[in-house]
């Protein structure tokens, strides 16, 4: 496994939602390496109060760079936020294990749940290489907040949306957005990528159980090293067992993960 | 070149930089980043007689300059490590010193007795003061009569370095001259301190564990605190540990009196802080002229200074 550690350069950091910024770092060896679902982990602040590093899943690659999502809702990303293009930023990655692309059916679907969308740009590009019929769901508290739906369209996906204040799209929740249309178009057997809040993942579990339906979730977890050395990071499994988010994960089988506790 | 090398009892080391117990793993994670053969000692996390599953999560939480762990020692057990783990490490040139928790008198003696015949196996780290889980010694660690009893007992099955870690309290002076009547060889200081926080929105801990342990600089000036009172009090090698991020941080431990350190939360902070503290006291040891570390040890100077007649009350 190659991992990098060192400075990357800010090229951008803009707002692209209400608090949401888009980052787009140049670093050739974290672009050429990065699989969809890994993420880097990188420190904000070179002084100790934030102190850990925060974990970010690759929204995207170029050639040399990649980009990250972010919602501001503490220091650590308030900070991250008021980075301005040029700066340098200490940077690990990519970490973990990401989305098994090989998965991808004729009938694929992402579901992204807010800041959910961030894995899955990137998975979406590469999951285009294997099959054209790819739908996409994103979700969001409103408008204002809802990113990521044009960059899955640009791709050529068909890309379904819902706030739950009504503001756009469907009103109400991805994962009953989703439901609706799994049952319309009878998706039963497609491919099924996730990420968001654990609560939307916990929705999703229920819903696909139901339908003998399965995917793949990419979760989050408070994190500490992202390496798989402090054991901080845990996720429990349905079967009783511990496994960590940064090493085993975070991307995991839907069916496998007790959202239930 | 000055000469980094220091003695913790009958244990020599290259150089007085180790990672802390359960911040390292058994020794793979960060090989990439530093290779083991630079640290002073390389220290497991904390083996029980059985495998342990660890607490529930979140098991960390961030807290200003700090965060709180409740792990709960997740450990493969000492089985594992013997048939897994410690064969990775017989190409590695330093030392191993194998943390050792569990519930008993009995656990901690037997695990100590299937370590002492390992050749792979330098020391004996006695955690005396996991806040976590009943298995981290905590009860043991909190008296001098039980403690000194433990480190007695673990001493009648092995004859290898062995050093009790503990938590700063009341009593850990006590503690610390009890292990070492006891038979230990070196006291490790501190391990977290007992903390906790709470989710306003839900009402509830933060932790899954509840309560958790404070670790990084946070908890520096009350590790020096305890380094400096235990180095006056009693004549014994110290680990020092807590909150240590650069080679200044690990000065501040040494002038106070600890012959080696080790580094936990800066670990993930920056993987390569190890090396980084390496070339730091290095540094310090040149422009300051010093030939050999060791000498810095316990140099702390109380004389009063000339100017020194303000009070600070």
């Amino acid at each position: 496994m190659s991992r990098f550690l060192g400075p990357c350069k800010v090229m951008r950091n803009d707002e692209i939602g209400e608090s949401v910024y888009l980052m787009e770092l140049e670093s050739k060896e974290i672009a050429s390496s990065a699989e969809p679902g890994q993420f880097v982990h990188l420190r904000v602040s070179s002084t100790y109060d934030p102190l850990l590093r925060r974990p970010f899943s690759i929204h995207d690659t170029s050639e040399k760079s990649f980009k990250i999502v972010y919602d501001v809702v503490g220091k650590g990303s308030r900070m991250l936020s008021e980075t301005k293009p040029g700066a340098v930023m200490d940077v690990l990655g990519p970490l973990g294990s990401g989305f098994e692309i090989a998965e991808a059916k004729a009938e694929t679907c992402v579901i992204a749940g807010g800041m959910g969308i961030a894995p899955l740009v990137f998975l979406a590009r590469r999951l285009k290489e294997r099959t054209d019929r790819i739908i996409g769901f994103v979700g969001a508290r409103s408008k204002s907040k809802l990113v990521g739906d044009a960059a899955l369209r640009s791709l050529g996906i068909e890309v379904f949306t819902a706030t739950e204040d009504g503001s756009v799209g469907f009103s109400g929740l991805v994962t009953e957005l989703f439901e609706k249309v799994v049952e319309r178009r009878d998706l039963k057997g497609c491919a099924l990528f996730a990420c968001g809040p654990k609560e939307m993942l916990r929705a999703l579990a229920r819903m696909t159980v139901r339908r003998s339906m399965n995917g793949q979730v990419s979760l989050e977890e408070f994190m500490a090293c992202g390496v798989g050395a402090c054991l901080g990071c845990a996720v429990k499994l349905r079967s009783g067992e511990y496994r960590m988010t940064c090493r085993d994960g975070p991307v995991f089988r839907l069916d496998e993960v007790a959202f239930d506790g | 070149m000055v000469d980094l090398s220091v003695s913790l009892g009958k244990l020599v080391l290259t150089n007085p930089v180790m990672n802390a117990s359960g911040t390292y793993g058994y020794g793979e994670e960060y090989s990439e980043y530093v290779p083991l053969n630079r640290l002073g000692a390389f220290v497991t996390k904390t083996i029980t007689k059985e495998a342990k599953q660890g607490n529930p999560p979140p098991r960390v939480y961030e807290t200003p300059s700090g965060m709180l762990n409740s792990i709960g020692l997740e450990n493969v057990g000492v089985r594992r490590l013997l048939e897994e783990y410690l064969p990775r490490l017989e190409s590695i040139d330093t030392k191993v010193i194998v943390s050792v928790g569990g519930n008993s008198l009995q656990e901690y003696q037997d695990v100590a007795r299937i370590l002492s015949g390992e050749k792979r196996v330098d020391g004996l780290e006695l955690n005396l003061s996991c806040p976590n889980v009943q298995e981290g010694g905590l009860h043991f660690g909190r008296s001098d009569q039980t403690a000194g009893q433990l480190v007695k007992a673990v001493r009648e099955t092995t004859d290898l370095f062995m050093s009790v870690k503990l938590s700063p309290s009341a009593d850990v002076l006590e503690v610390a001259k009890a292990c070492r009547e006891a038979g230990c060889d070196c006291v490790s200081l501190i391990n977290t301190i007992p903390g906790m926080a709470v989710n306003i929105r839900t009402r509830r801990p933060w932790l899954g564990g509840i309560t958790g342990g404070l670790s990084g600089p946070a908890i520096r000036p009350v590790a020096v605190y305890w380094v400096y009172r235990l180095r006056r009090e009693l004549d014994i090698s110290i680990i020092g540990i807590g909150g240590i991020m650069t080679g200044e941080d690990a000065l501040e431990f040494i002038i106070a009196g600890a012959s080696a350190i080790q580094i936990g939360t800066g670990n993930f902070v920056d993987p390569e802080t190890p090396l980084k503290v390496i070339e730091g006291i290095s540094r310090y040891c040149e422009c300051q002229g010093v030939d050999r570390l060791s000498s810095l040890i316990g140099c702390l100077s109380l004389e009063e200074l000339p100017h020194r007649n303000q009070t600070t009350e």
